[in-house]
């Protein structure tokens, strides 16, 4: 699992490359979980080079969403292919997470 | 390709294998992105339940995995010598918590259930075998 880190407008971008399945989710739950704890407060999380996530991807950004809820920071999530907006929208995750269409859109929310 | 059929270790670390032999099995049918995602997804989810909840000890098994073009239908077939292990049987999770009070447990066999047509599980001859199948859309 590669992650693209970049800054922009105060905002941490993350674009992992690839799966976030059973082996991807560990190396992106414990990146996102650094970045948290780090003092991340405005993270934007692009899935537009993500093929697919299973459950347990899931399990890692659910945990980065409490995290980030309990920091009260800002997790925005954006670049879903119909495909996996259509698993965010099978597991009820639409209502639990901000989901934007663009990388521009993200930044926005998560500033 | 009409079947493809691996065996692989019981180990998350063998899982990419089966990612691969997945990508094969849809070029060779032409199948479309969509089945192919669905097929990545259902797939990682029995894998991951079976090599994480299907062994009381770190024994080494192997996990057959088969795929099959039957007509307009596609048929996963998994089968492991873990112990008894019906996936069937794990609850959905709680689609009305919050935030702070949701949990991940339920959503892969959720997932597989929402996104294959047909699931079933039988235990035989000492092993466990999960069949998910799907029709191919026009």
């Amino acid at each position: 699992m590669e992650l693209i880190e970049s800054q922009q407008a105060g905002v941490t971008i993350v674009e992992p490359q690839g799966r976030i399945d059973t082996i991807g989710a560990k190396p992106f739950g414990d990146r996102t979980v650094a970045l948290i704890n780090a003092g991340t407060h405005h993270l934007l999380i692009d899935l537009r080079q993500i093929s697919y996530i299973s459950s347990a991807g899931f399990r890692a950004l659910l945990i980065a969403a409490k995290m980030m809820d309990r920091a009260n920071g800002k997790l925005v999530l954006c670049g879903m292919s119909p495909e996996i907006k259509r698993l965010f929208e099978i597991g009820a995750f639409t209502n639990l997470f901000t989901i934007c269409g663009t990388r521009d859109e993200g930044i926005t929310k998560a500033t | 390709m009409k079947e493809i059929e691996i065996r692989i270790v019981n180990r998350q670390e063998d899982m990419p294998r089966a990612v691969g032999m997945i990508s094969r099995f849809v070029a060779e049918n032409e199948l479309a992105p969509a089945m192919h995602h669905d097929l990545n997804v259902v797939v990682d989810e029995a894998l991951n339940n079976i090599i994480s909840h299907g062994y009381d000890t770190d024994a080494a098994d192997e996990i057959t995995i088969r795929l099959e073009h039957r007509q307009n239908k596609i048929v996963v077939q998994i089968e492991d010598g873990g112990r008894t292990f019906d996936p069937l049987q794990i609850a959905s999770p709680d689609f009305d918590a919050s935030l702070r009070t949701r949990k991940v447990g339920g959503l892969g066999v959720h997932f597989m259930r929402s996104l294959m047509d047909n699931l079933s599980y039988k235990r035989i001859d000492g092993k466990n075998r999960l069949e998910l199948t799907k029709t191919i859309l026009p």
